[in-house]
């Protein structure tokens, strides 16, 4: 194997996943060459410095956090429900803004076709032309006059 | 029982041996979370996150890959979420548990030096990208074979070797000059 292969198989050499052979034939390079050796002594600082991390521990009540939170989600209504909930309730309000217009429209139409009737106002039984002096030469003049002389 | 056994007795119902899974993965996971997250307070609310996930999805659970490469895939998957949204915030890293391991120093120096050093590892691990970075996490933390990890990311083992060792060889180059530049200050 050249160098390139060798680089290749220097962190499965580290962590000893390779095979007995492979690992004899990455080891017989390495005492060989130079180049590989301090990329492999590289690698080598680098296990060191990550030795020593931190390493964290779950606390005493993470298991009861847990189980709080999987009992507090299936008081919850199902997801299903909640969706329609929030689907159905703008939904059904604005099916009936909808209705309420086309209603309106329609009623406007319905009154708007149908002849409006004016209806007839008497506010006097006496026409207020009747005691006005009669003009001279009209027709109902005449007709009074004629009355008068036969009476 | 082995963890099959016991996802099998979940699916049958004996919801209670769901605490036993939660007992033996809850540092595995919570670590793994810390690494990928590099907060302590956030990746304590995303292992919880990801086990209340996983009661839910268990029941669909079809055992293809075994149940840890199956966790460790939802782990690192919502991790890598919640760091991914971290960074979007920006905000400033907690140094809890760094200053955890000075409170409990009975050498002071030590602890510090092993608090900075830590705190340089995680720096160092970040300027990785998410496939390498969770490469490292899972191997070099979590001590899970290149098998594993090639199942868990979906990706043969050749690539776990290649992607490893370039993840080696960066961070080996961050941590030098960042080891150089803390020496010197």
């Amino acid at each position: 194997m050249n160098c390139r292969q060798i680089r290749k198989k220097l962190s499965p050499y580290i962590d000893e996943q390779l095979d007995s052979r492979r690992q004899e034939q990455v080891r017989d390079h390495l005492q060989s060459c130079q180049n590989c050796s301090t990329v492999l002594h590289q690698l080598e600082q680098l296990e060191d410095l990550l030795q020593d991390d931190l390493r964290l521990q779950a606390d005493a009540f993470t298991l009861t956090r847990i189980k709080a939170a999987i009992s507090a989600k299936s008081d919850q209504p199902l997801p299903v429900w909640s969706l329609l909930q929030k689907v159905l309730a703008p939904s059904i309000v604005f099916a009936g803004l909808v209705l309420g217009v086309l209603l309106g429209i329609q009623l406007h139409n319905t009154f708007k076709r149908t002849p409006i009737v004016e209806p007839q106002t008497h506010t006097s039984l006496v026409d207020s032309t009747f005691f006005e002096p009669l003009p001279v030469g009209s027709i109902t003049a005449t007709y009074v006059s004629m009355n008068a002389i036969q009476k | 029982m082995d963890d099959e056994q016991l996802v099998e007795q979940f699916r049958h119902g004996q919801l209670h041996v769901f605490d036993e899974l939660v007992l033996r993965y809850q540092d595995r996971v919570l670590n793994t979370c810390f690494r990928l997250i590099g907060n302590e307070e956030e990746a304590r609310d995303a292992a919880q996150d990801i086990f209340i996930k996983v009661y839910h999805a268990l029941a669909s659970f079809k055992p293809q890959a075994s149940f840890s490469t199956w966790l460790y895939r939802i782990a690192a998957n919502h991790a890598l979420n919640v760091a991914r949204s971290r960074k979007r915030r920006s905000r400033i890293r907690s140094f809890t548990a760094e200053i955890a391991l000075i409170a409990d120093a009975k050498n002071p120096h030590s602890a510090l030096e092993k608090e900075e050093r830590a705190h340089l590892v995680r720096e160092a691990l970040n300027q990785l990208g998410e496939s390498q970075k969770t490469i490292v996490v899972l191997h070099r933390f979590e001590g899970l074979s290149y098998k594993e990890i090639a199942d868990i990311m979906n990706i043969s083992v050749s690539s776990v070797e290649s992607r490893l060792f370039r993840a080696r060889q960066k961070l080996a180059k961050i941590l030098k000059s960042s080891m150089t530049e803390y020496i010197s200050s």
